[in-house]
């Protein structure tokens, strides 16, 4: 609230600075004495780290974002405008878009993950994350008689289907972090108890976590909180629909012992040959996009190109 | 300023926390797992960065400065560092149901 009274829109949590910046700073007028932030900063960024597990919050997320596309930016596949009209060195916030909360930005949540996220995990760890990792397989498919739904490895994008969802799925980036899974998987596991057995008064199909990564599902109406955040937060998009999904028959052999009507699958066998592969292969699932969308495509290609100081991507409201 | 306020960025502390974990206090760097410097936390690095180069010598900020400088002021300087600073759809239509008063603790 203080920032916003303030005219700053930034998602960094409010701190001294922004006091120092009321007490200090005259709009349009020179300050006699000229403080040394970057020092202050940089001593609140290593206080954070010494004692990150105590504090459990951490302010100064855009720094490290900037200083890790400033100084590794060989590793990014983004398209960087580094260069001014004159030939200097522009500043790093007007380099690319690609992790900043813009409206009408090119860049999705999926490229965000695809494209910087994913990169700066391999920098910082000694093998390259799995798109799908292990733990995450593990919770899909425990053994051959324990699983409860499959992965679809895409070329540019990651489907999970739980058996006996009636939701369409999200297509998740190719990398798929643990957060984004977790929350994929609260939405289709509810969705599928609620579906077929909750309703019922059934026991539950299948053990059910409540406890996924970063998130704790405590009711069962979550799912719909979770929806909103993955189509209108996240603005990711949607698969296609595919129901019934239960390739192995374990939600009818479910229903049929609870004496319910049976469930049949329903077989697309050219997409369900490629279910939790190890990783994609070439001439396997290939997305489909209609005309529109690669319309869409082509202009945001062409927008992450262009000329970043013209967008006014920083956000700075002064009054 | 301004310049050191950076635009909103998608949060995603899964990376915080693993940079945290790299980190070498000792150099104030976060580190690869090879031992290579992936970049340095300090003054330099930033300014480097936001292509920001002083021109003057600059005061070290520190929170006790502030606080023994915003206690001298006066409330009118006050109320005219607030006007200048707050954006008009966000004064008050009304009576505040506190009074400043409640919050100027020693």
């Amino acid at each position: 609230m203080i920032s916003y009274i303030v005219g700053f829109k930034t998602s960094e949590i409010v701190d001294e600075t922004i006091f120092a910046l009321i007490s200090m700073f005259s709009l349009g007028q020179p300050t006699a004495v000229k403080h040394d932030y970057a020092t202050y900063i940089a001593n609140k960024i290593h206080e954070q780290f010494m004692n990150l597990d105590r504090q459990r919050v951490f302010k100064y997320t855009a720094y490290i974002y900037h200083l890790l596309l400033y100084y590794q930016s060989d590793s990014f596949p983004v398209f960087l405008k580094k260069l001014d009209a004159m030939g200097e060195r522009k500043s790093v916030i007007f380099w690319t878009l690609v992790f900043y909360l813009v409206q009408e930005s090119p860049y999705s949540y999926y490229d965000f993950i695809d494209l910087f996220i994913y990169p700066a995990t391999c920098l910082l760890s000694t093998t390259p994350p799995a798109r799908l990792s292990y733990d995450m397989q593990k919770i899909l498919q425990l053994s051959k008689n324990y699983k409860i739904g499959d992965w679809y490895f895409f070329q540019h994008h990651t489907v999970i289907r739980i058996y006996g969802c009636e939701l369409c799925c999200y297509r998740l980036p190719r990398y798929v972090p643990m957060r984004l899974f977790a929350l994929e998987y609260f939405r289709q596991f509810i969705n599928s108890d609620l579906t077929y057995f909750h309703s019922t008064k059934k026991k539950a199909q299948l053990k059910f976590k409540d406890q996924l990564g970063p998130f704790v599902m405590n009711k069962k109406e979550g799912w719909q909180d979770i929806d909103h955040i993955l189509s209108e937060k996240l603005k990711l998009k949607r698969s296609f629909w595919w129901v019934p999904y239960d390739p192995f028959g374990f939600i009818n052999a479910r229903k049929i012992k609870y004496r319910l009507s049976a469930y049949d699958h329903c077989k697309i066998p050219e997409i369900e040959q490629f279910s939790n592969q190890d990783d994609w292969v070439e001439g396997t699932l290939v997305e489909q996009f209609i005309k529109e969308e690669k319309m869409e495509q082509t202009m945001k290609n062409l927008e992450k190109t262009l000329d970043l100081d013209s967008f006014g991507q920083v956000s700075l409201k002064l009054p | 300023m301004p310049i050191y306020y950076l635009p909103s960025v998608n949060v995603f502390p899964d990376l915080i926390h693993q940079c945290c974990a790299n980190y070498d206090p000792s150099q104030r760097a976060v580190m690869s797992p090879s031992g290579n410097v992936l970049f340095y936390i300090t003054p330099q690095s930033i300014n480097e960065m936001l292509q920001f180069k002083p021109t003057q010598p600059l005061v070290p900020l520190s929170m006790k400065q502030l606080l023994d400088q915003a206690s001298k002021l006066s409330s009118a300087e006050i109320s005219r560092i607030a006007k200048m600073f707050m954006s008009p759809e966000c004064y008050s239509r009304y009576t505040l149901p506190y009074h400043h008063a409640w919050f100027d603790e020693p």
